[in-house]
């Protein structure tokens, strides 16, 4: 296992050497990820070790160990920081296929976008688990269930709108979703069917023109859900798992990403 | 004409309804609530929370500002990096039988561009706002959930007036920015469902009546036919390569 006693950030001939790289135009072995010219330590960060992690779960609580003394907002922005973990981290997050090629798709889910850009900053896949964990802790357990080179369709239908990234809601998609005895997620969430969390993206919106989803608890927004939604809400435990929020949210409260 | 009928009981409430902004004092922020039309609410039950919300780039944070009997003027505001947020002011029901139940809200607004003056007294679906993006003269600023901004170079004298006035940028450049806007417009799978979207597929449906977007978001050529037929009809509309042709034949006999 690689250890590294501090995070680096690329510079920017490392973020062009990475993108060479990924892109095929470059040796991955000439490019030596501690190199002064190609990366910088982060001050403040601590030791990182690579692993073979199998959640994006693990991956993400890692790198949030390795941030040390520095708050998660200063780094969040730092794309050279994202790059460089995509990099040495690349056998876990963009593994090989049977043909010798990376496993990268959208160029995005490897070169981190701007963070301010709705659409592609939340596409990394090392950036993404790592704020989405941050924002929501275990109520982000559904979506950060697979392996790291797997986002899945649950993170992407249930992180597509803004209006998702609030406690709320990623506390009731959990509390549906995933299933504590196995550590993954039931059966018939993906797909278009009834109860999926397609559905539930499009119920959700209709949902929000009647209600203020945000004042209500996570149990609440369950039981507002249609019938097609029973065959996960009949799974639920009897009681709320400890739920610090009050139903009339007396207080303010960010949901999510500090950047 | 076209009639909004509300199935939910919800009230519409006009953005104009309240003065919201975001003040520092000292080491800390807070947003200040000011109900400028008291009349809009006076229908609300005295119990009914005052909740705005504000979100930027997958960041929520949820004020409180009270009751509507009893409303707050001042509430902290935790995020310290909020640049330009949308704002919504919400108003839900606090009964046991109806907790939660939305009783109105507004549209979402910008909460620094769109309290800057605007051309007018009606807000447009595209915003100007000047802000330090050199080397950039110009740059668009696509949100989730708030209409557009064209960002301009803040050293141009006057820049909001400049991009609106000057025909060279009108000409050459609102042309990319509706392209720009419909490309990400007509990759979602639910445009209509996005406010500030629905309003640019309005607009477009004036522009170009009885000619509707592509159904299927997947289709890149339909999709890119149907930006093009916009922008000529934009264009035509509004005489663009006409005005800049005078405009340089002026430029070039002064």
């Amino acid at each position: 296992m690689t250890t590294f006693n501090s995070l680096y950030e690329f510079t920017n001939a490392g973020m062009r050497a990475f993108q060479q790289a990924f892109e095929g135009q470059l040796d991955e072995a000439a490019i030596d990820v501690t190199d002064p010219a190609l990366a910088t330590k982060i001050d403040g960060t601590i030791q990182f070790q690579l692993q073979n992690w199998q959640t994006s779960k693990d991956m993400a609580q890692t790198i949030m160990s390795a941030c040390g003394s520095v708050p998660l907002t200063d780094l969040l922005r730092r794309t050279g920081l994202w790059a460089w973990l995509s990099f040495v981290m690349r056998d876990s997050v963009y593994p090989r296929r049977p043909d010798g090629l990376r496993k990268l798709g959208e160029i995005h889910r490897w070169l981190p976008a701007d963070l301010d850009d709705y659409q592609k900053g939340q596409r990394h896949l090392v950036r993404m688990p790592v704020l989405l964990l941050s924002s929501f802790g275990d109520n982000a357990d559904h979506l950060l269930c697979g392996l790291p080179s797997v986002p899945g369709e649950v993170r992407e239908q249930l992180t597509s709108q803004q209006d998702m990234f609030h406690p709320t809601i990623q506390a009731a998609t959990r509390m549906l979703y995933f299933d504590d005895n196995t550590g993954g997620l039931r059966r018939g969430v993906s797909g278009k069917g009834g109860g999926s969390v397609r559905r539930f993206a499009k119920v959700r919106q209709q949902l929000d023109v009647t209600w203020d989803l945000f004042a209500i608890s996570p149990r609440q927004l369950v039981e507002k859900l249609p019938a097609e939604f029973e065959k996960f809400r009949r799974l639920l435990p009897a009681r709320d798992p400890p739920d610090n929020r009050s139903a009339n949210q007396t207080r303010s409260s960010i949901a999510s990403v500090p950047t | 004409m076209r009639r909004t009928i509300r199935l939910t009981g919800r009230k519409q409430l006009p953005t104009s309804c309240a003065d919201v902004s975001i003040k520092e004092v000292g080491e800390k922020r807070v947003v200040t609530l000011a109900l400028s039309d008291p009349t809009v609410f006076r229908n609300f039950s005295p119990r009914a929370r005052l909740t705005l919300r504000l979100a930027e780039n997958k960041q929520m944070e949820l004020l409180d500002f009270g009751t509507i009997g009893s409303p707050k003027p001042v509430v902290d505001l935790k995020n310290t990096t909020f640049g330009d947020p949308s704002c919504q002011l919400r108003v839900a029901d606090t009964g046991d039988d109806h907790l939660g139940l939305l009783l109105g809200s507004t549209k979402p607004w910008r909460l620094s561009s769109d309290n800057e003056p605007q051309q007018g007294s009606v807000r447009g679906i595209l915003r100007f706002q000047p802000k330090n993006i050199a080397p950039r003269a110009w740059k668009l600023d696509i949100q989730e959930n708030a209409h557009p901004i064209v960002l301009v170079d803040e050293r141009i004298p006057d820049p909001r007036a400049w991009a609106k006035s000057n025909p060279v940028f009108i000409a050459a450049v609102l042309p990319s920015i509706v392209q720009l806007v419909f490309e990400d417009i007509l990759v979602q799978q639910n445009p209509a469902d996005t406010e500030w979207m629905n309003d640019w597929l309005r607009w477009a449906d004036s522009l170009m009546p009885g000619y509707p977007p592509p159904q299927d978001n997947t289709d890149w050529t339909a999709r890119r036919d149907w930006i093009d037929r916009l922008i000529d009809s934009f264009c035509q509309r509004h005489r663009l390569s006409d005005k800049i042709v005078d405009e340089l034949i002026r430029a070039q006999a002064a």
